[in-house]
């Protein structure tokens, strides 16, 4: 009998040890597919392995390598559907002097964007003696963001930062920045700041303080083929200003076969936070109250459940209801982004909300496409009599508590360096953001971008007819990089008809937000 | 001796080879060769007691290497969390205020503020383990049932069908990220056999989930194939050829043979692609990003990767953490205990 039992034990044993053995191997490949994937990611994930538990010690590790996995695949496409794009390639940097003080600078821009960033700062680094920037990219936003807050406790921080606009709040709270405002101050340079786009210097400033530097701002404009608004009769230098216009030229531009499935969508559209909160700065509502959290008393409530939130939501609904157009899900989600992209630029759709960043991708898109698209940009359409303004978004850089005197003032530096209109007008007119700086549309390389994509003046007209006004400069919040997301599923909910209402899916995700900012402002002091 | 003995003294024999060679004291107890009489006349208690405690030291010290990376990567961790789970922390993960178990009947839903989405998670993930793992477990037996034929080229086809194996979850997912975008048309046929209001498989909350599922069932057949190959060959060619001589046919022999002495290989695989199933995160990432149409792959690893990265609420996703780490050592058990039963081991 004992002979049978230890036979049988050891056979239990043996499933069980070799259980383990995989799972734990299935944990060292993870960790070993992160490491090779991006170097910076591992940082998040050993801070992740600390935090998270026993079980899901595999599934944060994990979790970073898709992530890093995501974000190839989404650059993947985006290149696809930006189709000829310049050089991909990243570009070269260039070695660090001798002699020189280093100055650690994190960024969101992969691809295209990033080399454009790069030659930026081989300019600096070889303009000067004194300092060398290095620049570690960290595949997007939400990656560096989450890793500058994973760092927090091991202090290891960059010197230089750069993060999306939505993180503003959350890094203020850190209390591990230095606001640009000390530095201007310091430095003299009123004239600077006094240059800069009021709309994008407005959205920085957080009661009366200029905390950051804006490195690359855009809005969203309302894209259009041209070509299709010709065909089918309406005038292609009228584009729809409101949401009843678009609906009344989506009716005419829409194309279904003899199933009657859509093959040309009149208005397209991904469910995405941003553009949402872009219709309340055109319907002049707050976001969050008091004043978005911009007149020195931090947000405690969120008030996105209003009139505004519902009015867009109603006009997305109707796009789908009167079927006028597709829903490509969530912005969020992996490929839906390029989908909507790769159907503008193919001409299978006749309108869509996107960023003016977007602008060069969609013509060369449409050009390599070679379906005649021929892309037009209007101010963003709003609901009919609403005031009309739209909130900065991009990103900015901040400058970190790291390191000595000498490190913030290269720090500081460096920044004031890419706010030169030379270099503003360099990134604008490569990439497709807004120069920062007024002065940048006196450069001739601005002046020539401008001569050879005239869309882009749509977008500095809509950007300086904006009035400034709370509404207008954008909300800050500390919960805000997470809530864009739930903003989200609340519309998705409302669209595939799981909510009764837009009121009651929009209520569901201000109870939950505000639940969450409450938590947030909890823990700051 | 005892039954419950003699485990101890087995394994008690390695080491006492390993203390003879390493330290002197030892050698004199156990001299090589008088080994034997001498533990025989030593044999009362205090000295067995001193034995063992002897060879636990040695056994820790060749432990300890492994134990120290457990220790500093697991159990720390672990622990760690389950601590975060009863405070609400800053953005920079540091504890602000003791929540108590706040965060726990939130996801419970007993806190009365009639969430369920949590609840709905942990649904969601069994929903996934109950799509995953009974067809892939029942497709690599078919898969490693024909690759037992005797044909020329098998070896092609054992190939073929590993080969997914040599694929990481991250690439799998990409692929098939492609294969379901919707403006790469590869899908499009079940989209409109379906008669789905929504343009794409991931984007409607009848198909995502099952989309997903499918991908992994795919993604895992490889691994599963191969376990179950290896099992079926480890079954005595004998056992065959006596029941053929008793008569019995391919099923018969299938059903009777085959099958009970594979149960200890489908045992284990049951196990472990229900483990793994809780633990997907990778291809929820990959495929769709967010928590799915109408939270239909809002599976409970993404749930606390976004309660990590996004929500910066630490203490909630480590209380997360902590009910899956129950809730997946709570099944793990059941399954041994219900399925352990059935399990023939020869």
């Amino acid at each position: 009998m004992s002979d049978e039992s230890t036979k049988r034990l050891s056979r239990r044993k043996f499933v069980a040890l070799t259980g383990g053995a995989l799972v734990a191997s299935g944990i060292l490949a993870a960790c070993g597919d992160n490491t090779a994937t991006t170097a910076p990611a591992s940082t998040t994930a050993a801070a992740s392995a600390t935090t998270a538990a026993g079980t899901s010690t595999t599934a944060a590790a994990s979790a970073t390598t898709a992530a890093a996995g995501a974000t190839t695949a989404a650059a993947g496409a985006t290149t696809a559907a930006a189709a000829p794009a310049p050089t991909v390639t990243p570009y070269p940097t260039v070695a660090q002097a001798a002699g020189t003080t280093k100055i650690t600078f994190w960024h969101g821009f992969t691809g295209f964007n990033a080399g454009v960033l790069q030659q930026i700062v081989n300019k600096y680094n070889t303009s000067q003696t004194k300092y060398y920037v290095q620049t570690v990219s960290n595949s997007n936003y939400d990656d560096t963001i989450a890793k500058f807050r994973t760092s927090l406790a091991g202090g290891d921080l960059p010197n230089v930062v750069q993060i999306y606009d939505i993180g503003t709040q959350a890094m203020i709270d850190t209390k591990k920045i230095i606001p640009v405002q000390d530095f201007i101050t310091k430095d003299n340079q009123q004239a600077l700041l006094d240059d800069l786009e009021p709309a994008v210097a407005s959205y920085y400033t957080v009661n009366k303080v200029m905390y950051s530097m804006p490195l690359n701002s855009s809005t969203p404009v309302m894209y259009y083929n041209k070509a299709a608004f010709k065909e089918v009769g309406l005038d292609p230098n009228k584009p729809p200003t409101t949401f009843s216009g678009v609906l009344d030229a989506a009716k005419k531009l829409v194309k279904k076969d003899a199933s009657g499935k859509i093959t040309r969508g009149g208005m397209d559209f991904t469910i995405y936070g941003w553009i949402m909160e872009q219709e309340h700065a055109e319907q002049g509502a707050l976001l969050a109250e008091p004043d978005n959290g911009r007149s020195g008393t931090r947000a405690n409530k969120l008030v996105f459940n209003g009139e505004a939130g519902q009015n867009y939501l109603n006009f997305l609904k109707s796009i789908l209801d009167q079927g006028l157009g597709r829903t490509w899900g969530r912005a969020s989600g992996t490929t839906n982004g390029t989908t909507l992209n790769a159907g503008f630029t193919r001409g299978e759709t006749g309108i869509i909300f996107e960023s003016i960043a977007n602008l060069r991708a969609y013509i060369s898109g449409a050009a390599s496409a070679g379906n005649g698209v021929d892309v037009g940009v209007a101010p963003l359409p709003k609901p009919d009599n609403a005031p009309g303004g739209v909130i900065i978004g991009g990103a900015s850089i901040w400058i970190t508590t790291q390191g000595d005197a000498n490190s913030q003032a290269g720090a500081w530096d460096f920044v004031k360096f890419t706010a030169q209109p030379e270099q503003q007008a360099f990134f604008a007119s490569n990439t497709g953001y807004y120069p920062t700086r007024k002065a940048s549309y006196n450069e001739q390389s601005m002046k020539d971008a401008l001569t050879k994509y005239p869309q882009f003046q749509v977008a500095i007209d809509q950007l300086h007819n904006t009035k400034p006004s709370p509404a207008t400069a954008g909300a800050v919040f500390g919960s805000f990089s997470g809530s864009r997301q739930n903003v989200e599923a609340a519309m998705e909910n409302f669209l595939t008809g799981k909510a009764a209402s837009a009121k009651a899916a929009l209520d569901d995700a201000a109870k939950k937000e505000n639940d969450r900012l409450d938590e947030y402002n909890s823990t700051v002091k | 001796m005892s039954a419950v003995d003699q485990p101890e003294s087995k394994s008690a024999q390695p080491f006492d080879t390993v203390k003879s060679v390493n330290t002197d004291e030892v050698v004199t107890v156990s001299p090589p060769g008088q080994a034997a009489p001498l533990t025989e006349s030593y044999s009362n208690a205090s000295y067995i007691r001193r034995r063992r405690w002897q060879n636990f030291g040695w056994a820790l010290l060749y432990m300890a290497p492994a134990l120290f990376l457990f220790a500093a990567f697991v159990f720390w961790p672990f622990f760690q969390s389950i601590y975060l789970s009863f405070f609400i922390t800053d953005q920079a993960g540091q504890t602000v205020r003791f929540n108590d178990v706040q965060y726990y009947s939130r996801i419970l839903n007993l806190d009365g503020s009639g969430r369920t989405e949590y609840l709905q998670s942990i649904w969601v993930t069994v929903l996934f383990s109950l799509m995953v793992v009974p067809l892939g477990i029942v497709t690599s037996v078919a898969l490693a049932m024909l690759a037992t034929a005797k044909v020329k080229i098998i070896g092609v086809f054992r190939t073929i069908f590993t080969s997914s194996v040599a694929i990481s979850v991250a690439s799998a997912s990409v692929i098939w990220a492609l294969i379901y975008n919707p403006s790469i048309k590869a899908t499009t046929w079940l989209v409109d056999a379906l008669h789905l209001k929504t343009q794409g498989l991931l984007l409607d909350a009848s198909t995502a989930l099952p989309a997903v599922a499918f991908m992994t069932i795919w993604t895992a057949l490889g691994f599963n194939f191969i376990i179950t190959l290896s099992g079926i060959q480890a079954i005595p060619q004998d056992l065959y050829e006596s029941s053929k001589i008793d008569g019995a046919n391919g099923w018969n022999s299938f059903r009777y043979i085959t099958l009970p002495l594979l149960t200890p290989t489908l045992l284990f695989l049951f196990i472990i692609s229900t483990i793994s199933c809780f633990q997907a995160f990778t291809q929820f990432n990959v495929l769709i990003a967010n928590e799915g149409p109408n939270g239909s792959t809002n599976v409970m690893v993404f749930q606390l990767f976004t309660a990590f990265f996004k929500d910066t609420r630490y203490g909630f996703a480590s209380a997360i953490a902590v009910v899956l780490f129950m809730v997946v050592l709570v099944l793990t058990l059941v399954q041994y205990r219900l399925l352990d039963r059935k399990v023939h081991y020869q």
